[in-house]
């Protein structure tokens, strides 16, 4: 868990990571589903690192493949020199560990929209406007212009401790996995699914 | 000729530098100190107490006792200057000299294997230089100079200190020449 | 020691080889100073000696460096420095290890692996640049420009200005430092408040005028909080040991017995932060005994002037005689006394005392406009009333006593002055005290004259015009930039004009709306003075994203987590920010555990900087060698906002960098300031062109209050009645709108009412007298060893001290079975910490001490497992950093608060206790070449 949430920038990515391992993949693979996240265009660290965190913190399991793609035991490398090994192991596969499994299921979107709904109940409008708004990409400034319009944000000193500023709204539904910016704000899946439901109610 | 150093400890804060700076000039190891400050006290019991630093190194003995027990003759001092010093060419570390110092102020040097203590900086007075601790005493309060001239740096300091004023190390019949210079208003100056 | 993660030497220059990574392989080129051509590596060796400045502290004393075939070999004080006269401490000599140390960041590096891995990747400067601007355009792009911020402090490096506004520069508003209102802010900014001038604080040079060797007239120094022998070992210490030297007496007010306290003739070791008490209790016995300067305090003080009860605000003669005509111009306004002469009420107009119409009385009552109102100096006589000797010697754990000695001390004679100290800036009193002890000397007329405190120097210092002064942020400096602020001393109508006349009018409306939504500014609106946020509201805001959230960070030196206060809470935020750029000579805690990019810096030998000053001889700060692709502190900065406005395409606002632009550039300023033909001239000739000196008679100068300015009048001081302000009128009207600062806009006032115009006592927060949990009250303190969070990278340093000692009185450490040496575990509310015992009676036994700490060693490569070394001996694991908050600066509680100890099993994990342990430390950087500046 620690690893997943120590740089904001690579949360979600490797949340996701999580999930796409829950089966077996091989290295390619894996690197290759990162680089399409959206998240990825501004990580601070390339697939393999960020998939080293995850194998070096426990939420994957690393598993060493010789060239006809089976996983290379304690027992195979038994009596074998360092170079001997190194010439055995072809690739690389992950797999999400039972911890691993656990903080995807904890991290589930789904979970988060929802406690951020029932922990913020006074903001719900807000945040189905914001969430409406970005049915298609919007730009930060087009989000801000909407909440000083519709008076639901503050700007400036105010006499309310409450008063929050439009980013307030973003960040929070960023967090919670509703908003993806992807060169612009955009409604995850989540996200949408959350907007149908609050309409519906 | 008697070349020394006169500390104020009126002035001295106790700040180490001077022992930093000793290492530094004389590439000192860790853990090895060739002149190391000691703080004295506090004294009494709070809120009525009293303290003063104690920069403490070779003492310039008139009557050395590291001198007597070297059996190679590596201790020795120095004809002109009366400096005692070490020639470490004909020192083989038996460290005899270090037990016979009242002062615990040589040390051993394991990778040379032989005994160092303060030498006042020959390196820097020979070219007119004060030794680095004098030069850079944070307070000003350390002075070197000959003991036999009256004219000199540290023969000032010590007669315009007045007589009462000026202490040198208990003395075990080896003459510390090392004076340092503290007033009762200050502190008491402690004997051991 | 920094992890060149996955590649070998021998494959790095295979790929580069492939790469072309031109910067590692690029061959050393030579700095211009020295002459290292590799054809004569076999020559004889080449001795020179340079003068430069050492930057160990922030006094800067001019030094000598050795040189050996341009490796910098041996440093040493310049004898014709006026100040540390040839000597230098060990904090100024550590450099030569420091410079040299394998700890050294010589090249931008990136974060390889999770932060707090201490994993690091080389990259080139370009690379650096690009992503540090990529990530903070985008965050910007996607959350606003609040989301940025920047910060400063912690040690080594002095990016004040550039730390205000290159945030500003992206439209951003959050920056701190741990300093500001924790350190010197509050003093600095209450002499501003009360007459326009120069404080009494020794430490940022500006009480010099004890030293004055050219007048020597200092008899009485108080060191209040202050201990110049050890924070400022060879400039201030060496100073106050002369003056010692020549019969000046000392009272020293420090729980600690400091070596300045040691050498007292008077120590009064205080209960922490209750100095607010104290100082009363010297106004009451002064008021009473009369022993204050009645010339002085009735004509040069606003003690005579009636109170609004209502406002708070002087009365001014045209609200009590409608029909007043003022002869003074609408600048200098006209206030109400009780005139002894007439026996009446009074207009009092400004003049010099002997044109003077009235006799004013200082302490009077009287019914103005139907309402009871008193005089300034009566509120603070009555202020001071219940602290009597006795009753003061209980609340500050003193000998009442003492007390009266030590004031007698200051009052019994003619030339004396208050010097004060950070530690009054450390506690919620932070505003009070420096009220308070300002307050004395102006009471005690020790202002503007020889051999006092309050002071100020130099052919400037003498007015000629109004207005006086024109002290909103940094003397007018950021409003002059921005069009913003009211210059005090000045009529309404001058300030609307000169607002008016401002041409950058979305400047102005911009840089209004970054000061009204600075975090925490509305509260603490002192924190205007140097424009910073209050550092627990951003940490809010982090925490909370409200009102919004900093969350890329440009961190421009230091190390944040052995600096701020409670460190805890600010590690557990990390993980909320997005990015995090540092920037340092050396791998800290904070880039160790949050970094995700680190600027290699320049330490100080190979800084071209602006020339310092040591009173009135100014010395040259010389680039000694270069190492690496090391850059000076304001470089970065300005290479990322280039950056940004690229990827946006836009041109962005202007960022004060101040000469560090290139090397030619800080050279020619240095070539003109000394007066060379060319920068080889001055380099050649420093004997000939350095120090610059203006000559005694021009520097040491008096009475500038008295001289006759521009419209008749005397100059007078920099506030708004030119007197010495002891009642600090404007801080009542500061509170209530942020005037001057935010003029002509007004903020809502403090939500905890008026800020105190006149000293306070507040028990702290955190009392020993009513703690049963935690009984003991921690105060802390610099050794000499060490400045801010530098140098627990220095061998030598911690050969002396290698674990920081938490001294204890022997009777508390006998009742928890301590003895010296002993480890011993330290807890407060916040958090627990490990130290050795030092057992001193140099202590009241309700109070411990401790150094702030670090150890750098917990995450050397030697350890099993690394952490980042700011857990195990910080003080700052125990301080608050939570409200109450001093009410104009929000400093928070650095010391005085309460704690509990016990002893424990032994040393923390990964920490070095004996000398030998630290050989790692020691420099091995020597043969590195010395390397061209890399912009």
């Amino acid at each position: 868990m620690a690893v997943v949430m120590k740089q904001p920038l690579h949360r979600e990515i490797l949340y996701k990571t999580l999930g796409f391992c829950r089966e077996r993949r091989g290295l390619t693979d894996v690197e290759q589903e990162i680089a399409t996240y959206p998240e990825f265009k501004h990580a601070t660290q390339n697939q393999y690192r960020l998939i080293s965190f995850l194998a070096d913190g426990g939420g994957l399991d690393r598993l060493e493949l010789d060239d006809v793609g089976e996983i290379v035991t304690q027992d195979t490398k038994a009596g074998l020199s360092e170079d001997e090994i190194d010439d055995l192991v072809a690739s690389y596969a992950f797999v999400t560990t039972e911890a691993g499994v656990a903080v995807f299921d904890e991290l589930d979107p789904r979970r988060r929209i929802l406690d951020l709904l029932d922990t913020m109940p006074e903001y719900l409008d807000t945040f189905a406007r914001v969430l409406e708004f970005c049915a298609s990409a919007r730009t930060y400034m087009e989000i801000e212009d909407l909440l000083n319009e519709s008076g639901l944000c503050w700007s400036g000193v105010t006499e309310d401790e409450d008063a929050v500023h439009p980013s307030y709204f973003v960040n929070n539904l960023e967090k919670a996995g509703a908003l993806v910016w992807d060169e612009g704000w955009l409604l995850s899946d989540e996200g949408r699914a959350i907007l149908k439901s609050i309409r519906e109610s | 000729m008697h070349n020394c150093l006169v500390i104020d400890l009126d002035r001295c804060s106790g700040c180490h530098s001077c022992e930093v700076h000793c290492k530094m000039q004389n590439k000192i190891d860790l853990g090895v100190y060739w002149n190391k400050v000691l703080i004295v006290g506090p004294t009494g019991t709070f809120p009525d107490i009293e303290q003063y630093a104690l920069p403490m190194q070779c003492q310039q003995c008139a009557d050395a006792p590291c001198v007597k027990v070297c059996p190679t003759g590596a201790s020795y001092r120095d004809k002109k200057t009366n400096i005692v010093l070490i020639n470490k060419a004909v020192c083989f570390g038996c460290r005899y000299c270090m037990m016979a110092c009242p002062y615990g102020v040589r040390w051993y040097n394991e990778a040379e294997k032989v005994v160092e203590k303060c030498t006042l900086c020959p390196q820097l007075t020979s070219a007119g230089e004060k030794p680095a601790c004098v030069h850079n005493c944070c307070t000003g309060a350390r002075s070197y100079g000959d003991l036999d001239d009256p004219n000199s740096d540290v023969s000032q300091v010590i007669a315009a200190a007045g007589a009462e004023n000026v202490h040198s190390l208990p003395d075990e019949g080896n003459h510390p020449s090392t004076h340092y210079i503290l007033r009762q208003e200050t502190a008491t100056w402690r004997e051991s | 020691m920094l992890e060149e993660i996955t590649m070998t030497r021998r494959t790095f220059l295979k790929v580069a080889a492939v790469t072309g990574a031109a910067v590692a392989m690029s061959a050393p080129t030579v700095g211009s100073l020295i002459e290292a051509d590799p054809a004569f590596a076999a020559s004889p060796t080449q001795k020179n000696k340079v003068k430069t400045t050492c930057h160990g502290c922030i006094q800067a004393c001019p030094c000598i460096v050795t040189l050996e075939d341009g490796v910098a070999v041996w440093l040493e004080g310049d004898p014709q420095a006026p100040l540390n006269k040839g000597s230098l401490c060990l904090k100024g000599l550590n450099q030569l290890h420091t410079v040299y140390s394998p700890r050294r960041v010589l090249h931008p590096m990136k974060l390889a692996g999770p932060r707090g891995s201490n994993k690091w990747e080389k990259i080139s400067w370009d690379e650096a640049i690009t992503l540090a601007a990529t990530q903070i355009t985008t965050t910007i792009d996607k959350y606003g420009p609040y989301s940025f911020f920047a910060t400063v402090g912690g040690g080594g490096a002095y990016s004040f200005m550039q730390a205000l506004t290159f945030p500003s520069a992206f439209g951003a508003p959050t920056t701190f430092e741990p300093g500001c209102a924790q350190c010197y802010l509050p003093r600095y900014a209450m002499a501003q408040y009360m007459y326009g001038g120069d404080n009494q604080s020794i430490a940022d040079n500006s009480c010099v005028e004890p030293w004055n060797e050219y007048k020597k007239a200092t008899k009485v120094l108080v060191l209040w909080a202050a201990q110049p022998g050890v924070s400022q070992t060879s400039e201030s210490g060496r100073a106050i040991a002369e003056l010692r030297a020549r019969g000046c007496k000392t009272v020293v007010i420090d729980p600690h017995f400091s070596p300045d306290a040691a050498k007292a003739d008077v120590w009064l070791p205080i209960r922490p932060a209750t100095d607010g008490a104290l100082a009363l209790s010297w106004f009451r016995y002064i008021f009473e005994n009369t022993l204050y300067d009645q010339e002085f305090t009735k004509y040069w003080t606003n003690l005579p002037f009636f109170i609004n009860p209502d406002t708070k605000l002087p009365y001014e003669a045209k609200e009590v005689w409608p029909d007043y005509v003022a002869k003074t111009p609408a600048n200098t306004p006209v206030y109400v006394c009780y005139d002894n002469k007439t026996k009446s009420l009074k207009p009092f107009a400004f003049s010099l005392p002997k044109k003077s119409a009235v006799d004013p009385e200082i302490f009077a009552t009287a019914k103005i406009n139907g309402k009871q109102a008193k005089t300034a100096g009566q509120i603070y006589k009555e202020a001071a009333d219940p602290y009597t000797l006795e009753k003061t010697g209980e609340i500050c754990w003193l000998d009442p006593k003492k007390i009266e000695a030590a004031i007698r001390t200051y009052t019994d004679t003619d030339v004396a002055g208050i010097a004060n100290g950070v530690a009054l800036d450390q506690t919620p009193i932070s505003s009070q005290t420096p009220l308070g002890l300002m307050g004395l000397d102006m009471i005690m007329g020790y202002v503007n004259k020889p051999g006092v405190t309050l002071t100020q120097q130099g052919p400037t210092s003498v007015p000629k015009t109004r207005p006086v002064t024109f002290h909103n942020c940094f003397g007018g400096l950021l409003s002059m930039m921005w069009g913003v602020g009211a210059g005090v001393g000045m009529s309404p109508e001058e300030n609307a004009a000169r607002i008016a006349a401002f041409p950058d009018k979305a400047t102005q409306k911009w840089q209004l709306k970054l000061f009204e939504d600075r975090l925490g500014i509305r509260n603490h609106k002192g924190l205007f003075s140097w424009n910073h946020s209050h550092i627990p509201s951003v940490l809010d805001a982090i925490r909370t994203g409200k009102p919004y959230k900093p969350r890329v960070w440009f961190d421009m030196s230091g190390n944040k987590l052995a600096m701020l206060g409670n460190a805890k809470s600010w590690y557990e935020v990390i993980p909320e920010i997005d990015f995090i750029s540092g920037q340092y000579p050396m791998m800290t805690s904070f880039q160790v555990e949050a970094c995700d990019l680190v600027f290699p810096i320049q330490e100080w030998l190979e800084w071209a900087g602006v020339p310092m000053a040591q009173m009135n001889y100014q010395f040259m700060t010389t680039p000694v060698i270069h190492l690496g692709e090391t850059v000076s502190n304001g470089l970065p900065a300005q290479k990322v906002l280039d950056k940004a406005g690229e990827i946006w395409g836009k041109k962005m606002p202007p960022y004060l960098i101040g000469g560090e632009e290139s090397q030619e550039a800080v050279n020619q300023a240095a070539v003109a300031t000394f007066g060379a033909k060319s920068w080889d001239d001055l380099l050649a000739n420093q004997d000939k062109y350095v120090p610059k000196v203006v000559p005694d008679e021009q520097y040491w100068l008096y009475g500038q209050h008295l001289a006759i300015v521009d419209d008749g009048l005397p100059a007078g001081f920099g506030t708004e009645s030119r007197k010495c302000e002891v009642y600090a009128s404007l801080l009542i009207k500061m509170g209530r709108t942020g005037y001057p600062f935010t003029y002509p806009k007004e903020l809502p006032p403090s939500e905890n009412g008026d800020y105190s115009p006149i000293c306070q006592h507040i028990e702290p927060a955190e009392s020993p007298l009513t703690d049963t949990e935690y009984p003991l009250v921690l105060t802390s303190g610099r050794l000499p060893y060490f400045h801010h969070g530098t140098m627990r990278h220095a061998a030598f340093s911690r050969e002396i001290c290698p674990v920081p000692p938490v001294n204890i009185n022997p009777k508390t450490a006998s009742k928890h079975g301590i003895k010296n040496d002993d480890w011993v575990t330290i807890s407060s509310r916040r958090g627990e910490i490990t130290s050795r015992a030092y057992l001193t009676e140099g202590l009241n036994p309700g109070v411990i001490w401790m150094e702030r700490f670090w150890n750098p060693e917990a995450f050397d490569s030697s350890q099993k497992k690394i952490d980042g070394g700011w857990t195990q001996c910080n003080v700052n694991i125990l301080t608050k950093n939570t409200a109450p908050f001093n009410e104009v600066f929000g400093s928070y509680t650095n010391r005085g608060f309460t704690v509990k100890i016990a002893k424990a099993d032994g040393p923390p994990p990964n920490i070095w206790t004996e000398a030998k342990q630290f050989e790692p430390f020691m420099p091995t950087l020597q043969n590195e070449p010395n390397t061209k500046w890399v912009f």
